[in-house]
Order: C-alpha cells, then structure tokens, then sequence
C-alpha cells in the first residue's frame, strides 16, 4: 500500500509540473507571437520603396531642399548610426534636411526621412537629432503609412496586399496609386498619423536612441523645447502630434520600464555645433 | 515474511524507473515547448546583461544571427550565448531570417540628361512611364502637386561608406 501510495504521489508530482510547465510555455509562445512577423516579399518591398520614392519627390517639390554636401552627410551619418539598429535592414534609409524655418520631421515609406533646418536650429545636441531622427526611421520600419489603407486580400498581409494593388497593372491600379500619394501627403502635412502609431513611434525612437548609444532623453528635451514655444512653431508639430504632455509622461515612462537613462549615453554637442555653424543653421 | 521482502527489492527498481521515465517527459516538454530560435532583423544588435539598457553590453551580434529565445521580460527577449544568459530588445528579432537591403531597378532609378526644369518634369513621366502612366492622366488622378526629382536625385546621390560611419561612430563614442 505504501508503495502505491508514494509512487501514485511521485507520478502526481510530475504531472503536475509538466502541466504547469506547459501552461506557461504556452503563455511564452504567446508573448513572443507578439513579435512582427514579416510577411512580405523582396517585390512587396520594393513596391514600397517606390511608393515612398513618389512621396519624397512631393515633399520636396513642397519644400526645397538644403542643398549642403557637409550637412547633408552629418545628418545620413547620425541617422545611419540609428537606422543600424532598426529591425529593417532590408532599406537603405536617406536623409535630408528641409530649407524652412518651420520645426518638423518627415517621412516617406521606403527610408526616405527628411528634417527642417527650423527643428535643427532648435536642437542643442546630436542626441536630439538621432531622436527626431529615430522617431521618422520608426513610422517607416512600422510601415505606418502603408497600413492606414487596410487593404487585405485573403490569406496576404495588408503589406503584400498594398504593394500587389499599386504595382499592378490597369487603371483601377494606377488610380489607386495617385489617390495612396495624395493621402500620404493628407497624413504627413494636414490629418497625422494615427494617434497609436504616434505613440508607437515614441516608444521606438526612444529603443533606438539607446541601442545606437545616445543619451535616452534627446526626444524628451526636444519635445520639451517645442512645448515652450508660443505662436505658429508650436503648431507645426502640434497640428500633426498628440499632445505634448501625454508625450512627456508616455516618454518617461517608457525610459523608465526599459531603463533608458537620462544621464548614461553620448550628446556629442561640439561636433553637432560645429557642423551647424559651417552649414550657417546655427550663427 | 516472503511477500513483503519482495516488494522491498522491487520498490527502488520501479520507483527508478518511474521516475526516469517522468523526467524524460518533463525535459522533452522543457526543451521542445520553452524555446523558440529567432533572428536578428537589424544590422547590428547590442546584448546587454540584464534586461535594460542601463546594463552591461555584453556583445554586439549582427543581421540574420540565429538566436534561441528562453523567455521574455517585457520587451527584452531573454537568450543563452555561450553559455551566458544574456537579454536583446525583442524589437530587434524576427521569425525568418532578415531579407537583403532593397534597390529599386535602374529604370525606376532613370533619369533625363538635360536642363533642370525639363529635368523635373521628365523625369515625372518617366516614372509615369514605367507605371503606364501618361502625366496628363496622372495629374488628373492625383491633386495637381509639384514634384522634384531633381532634389531626390540629390538625396540618392550621398553615399556613406561603412568605414565613414565606423568612424563616426566610433569618434562619437557611440
């Protein structure tokens, strides 16, 4: 009786920690299946890419660029160290900056990320910059434009999907693809992202400013500069942006929960300065 | 007297068996059910020794780096490599393995060799072209928006090579 008893005990035992175990690797599964799971082709990629491509050709026809060769590299530079840690490898991301006094950040689906010479004039440092930077490298790598058309044909991602619609042939398609332009347009310069791609970016931008070894706050500060300005270079970010002090608060903890510090990480104030003042963006 | 030395003999072979078997059951369930083997999806991922970036940099691994991911804390993605434990940002992982850097083709990338005004407008039918887009239609799809190839073409053109941003990386204490 005795040995029927322990054994009946033992085999309980392991049963139990098996069920168990396997409870919670289910739970893992779970929390990893989380994890962006690419779903596209080198084609739907390249759909994207020209896409974007169109865009950034009407955000420049919109605003000139500043054409200077040792201002442009810096900022590719800067962005470049960011974009190394981003999760898309497959883009090759360019840089450029704006030539207006207006204080924003774009970007185009494709890696294309532009920056005004008003937000550079308002930064004190590179970490600012490779913030702003991040921010734009995030809407790209989240695919935030493209996925505002929830287009989805059965058993495709809504990636594959768009990328099938604007790089097929017949006018529905090629009428498709003006009227995406014109909406992405909608997005970057009247209606905004979605307020959770917003949010999302944030959160991404501020990964990405640690991982590539800038100080953590550089968003943080550079939304609280932007925050302190009274008049119209408020509205430029806040017509397009949520509000700043969810930003703020949405920030900090962020930092907080992924022990992103404020006081650890590189600002590189001199070199930023100096190019700014050879590049006559900041006196 | 005799039956009950028997069960004394058998008891530690049964109960060794017994318990073999069920540990082999728990292990299998442990090896198969709690890992799962991921890829690096960036160019390059810093591993650090806890779950936050405070923490020690460990290593740095690079694009398309096989890793098997034990658990998750948050958003880090807890992993064994060589023998350590050590923790990634799971933003930084992937199910399949990261797809080559994109180009577009050089017909999409094609540009007129002429002035600059006419350049900007070409190269907007040139576009249009490989779409089968005529410009009158185009403008009539789309808003009536002014493009600039001529500055993307510019924004293209800057090349950075790896040694140049290694550099930069390395100057910046990056």
């Amino acid at each position: 009786m005795r040995f029927k008893h322990t054994t009946l005990l033992i085999i309980c035992f392991f049963l139990s920690f098996s069920y168990a175990f396997s409870q919670s690797s289910d739970n893992f599964h779970e929390r990893l299946s989380t994890q962006k799971e690419p779903t596209y082709t080198a084609k739907d990629v390249q759909e994207e890419v020209e896409f974007g491509r169109e865009i950034a050709a009407r955000i420049l026809g919109r605003i000139e660029l500043l054409d200077n060769k040792a201002l442009t590299k810096y900022v590719n530079l800067v962005g470049k160290s960011v974009a190394i840690h981003a999760n898309r490898s497959d883009i090759d991301f360019k840089f450029a900056v704006l030539d207006t006094k207006e204080i924003n950040a774009y970007s185009a689906p494709g890696g294309y990320i532009f920056v005004t010479r008003g937000a550079l004039q308002l930064m004190s440092d590179e970490s600012e910059l490779a913030a702003v930077l991040a921010h734009e490298i995030a809407h790209v790598t989240e695919r935030h434009i493209v996925k505002e058309f929830n287009i989805q044909a059965a058993e495709d991602s809504p990636i594959s999907s768009f990328a099938r619609f604007i790089g097929g042939g017949g006018d529905p398609a090629k009428a498709f693809f003006n009227q995406a332009v014109d909406k992405a347009l909608d997005i970057l310069f009247k209606d905004g992202y979605k307020r959770a791609d917003e949010v999302e970016a944030d959160k991404i931008a501020v990964l990405l400013t640690a991982l590539a070894g800038y100080k953590g706050d550089g968003l943080l500060r550079y939304l609280q500069k932007i925050s302190e300005i009274k008049g119209k270079g408020k509205d430029d970010v806040g017509k397009t942006h949520p509000v700043y002090e969810e930003r703020f608060s949405f920030i900090q903890n962020v930092m907080k929960l992924e022990g992103v510090s404020a006081e650890k990480g590189a600002t590189n104030q001199d070199r930023f300065y100096n190019v700014m003042v050879k590049a006559k963006v900041l006196k | 007297m005799q039956k009950v030395r028997n069960v004394n003999v058998y008891f530690p072979l049964k109960f060794g068996l017994i318990c073999l078997v069920l540990a082999f059951f728990c292990i299998t369930s442990v090896v198969f059910a709690g890992e799962e083997t991921l890829y690096v999806q960036s160019v390059k991922a810093k591993v650090y020794s806890a779950p936050s970036f405070n923490s020690n940099v460990l290593m740095e691994l690079t694009k398309g780096f096989k890793v098997n991911v034990i658990d998750k804390e948050g958003n880090w993605a807890k992993v064994i490599i060589a023998g350590k434990t050590a923790y990634l940002s799971s933003f930084l992982l992937g199910k399949n393995p990261p797809m080559d850097k994109v180009k577009l083709s050089d017909e999409a990338l094609s540009v007129p060799k002429d002035n600059p005004r006419s350049r900007v407008s070409q190269q907007t039918t040139a576009v249009a072209g490989v779409r089968g887009l005529a410009q009158e239609r185009r403008a009539r799809l789309g808003k009536e928006e002014r493009v600039n190839y001529e500055a993307l073409e510019k924004v293209e053109s800057v090349v950075i090579k790896d040694d140049e941003l290694n550099f930069f990386i390395k100057e910046g204490n990056l």
